[in-house]
């Protein structure tokens, strides 16, 4: 299967669910949209709430964490189509020391008016541990 | 085969599917197909997939007994299209070695295939498994 950004992934797979003019992850979201990370270490972020929160996260963890782009290997979606289920891996850069490790997520995805309002993404914290310490890439203290 | 841990986890199945799943009997592999698959990918020690229920039975006996997850509860259920439904649901258990607490959460995704499941992808927080392990070996 291709490797392709996320955001494209979640265009192919949402598709007309998805307002159309849309080009990156982040404007997928509604403006009160919610991003998850169930299984993130306790001493990183968990939830953010709206798309001003989600940004300025982004924009942070961009500077020390890169994607390679990820693999689709499930896509499950409720006959009402407002609830999607993604799986998909892919390989994660530690932008501070330039390796990388392989990563697996399943995503929780709400569609709402064109739009995500829920984003739950669960991800595997044992390679995330090991590559940027116990509490990831962007330990809550940090979190501008 | 008999496993008392995994009656909790049974339950909740049982409930969460309803007439969509007709078991074979009361155990949780009276659930699963012969030829089902079940997969862990985040399981502590590294990916786990094992295919069959004679193969599951064998794995189950080995870790049988180490955790009572003593109730599980439903966070969610989605179903979806092509027999697939999604679960989140989390259990408050127990380390049985240490009494350490094991409130782990978790992810899955079953498929359906003529009343029983042919598929279990299950989906948890391996550092609180390994937490407790480092907690047991400092002697806590």
């Amino acid at each position: 299967m291709a490797i392709r950004p996320l955001q494209d992934i979640l265009k192919a797979e949402l598709g007309d669910l998805l307002a159309g003019e849309a080009t990156s992850f982040l404007d997928l979201f509604a403006e009160h949209g919610v991003l998850e990370c169930p299984f993130a270490p306790d001493g990183a972020m968990h939830q953010l709430i709206g798309k001003p929160a989600i940004a300025a996260y982004l924009k942070q963890l961009g500077a020390i964490q890169g994607s390679g782009g990820m693999e689709l290997t499930g896509s499950y979606v409720t006959p009402a189509r407002d609830w999607h289920v993604l799986e998909y891996r892919g390989l994660v850069e530690n932008r501070r020391d330039g390796t990388s490790y392989a990563e697996q997520y399943l995503a929780v995805v709400r569609t709402e008016d064109g739009r995500i309002t829920l984003f739950r993404e669960y991800w595997n914290p044992v390679p995330v541990v090991a590559s940027f310490g116990p509490d990831g890439p962007l330990p809550l203290g940090e979190v501008a | 085969m008999d496993f008392p841990s995994l009656i909790p986890f049974t339950r909740m199945v049982t409930r969460a599917l309803a007439d969509r799943l007709v078991p074979t009997g009361s155990e949780y592999l009276d659930m699963f197909h012969d030829d089902a698959v079940f997969d862990f990918p985040f399981s502590p020690g590294g990916p786990v997939r094992v295919e069959g229920k004679a193969k599951m039975a064998e794995f189950l006996s080995s870790i049988e007994g180490g955790t009572d997850f003593r109730e599980f509860s439903l966070d969610a259920s989605y179903p979806m299209t092509g027999d697939i439904v999604v679960m989140e649901y989390h259990c408050r258990g127990r380390d049985a070695k240490s009494g350490l607490p094991y409130p782990q959460r978790y992810v899955a995704v079953l498929q359906l295939r003529d009343g029983r499941l042919s598929l279990l992808r299950e989906y948890l927080n391996p550092l609180l498994n390994m937490a407790i392990t480092a907690a047991t070996k400092a002697g806590a």
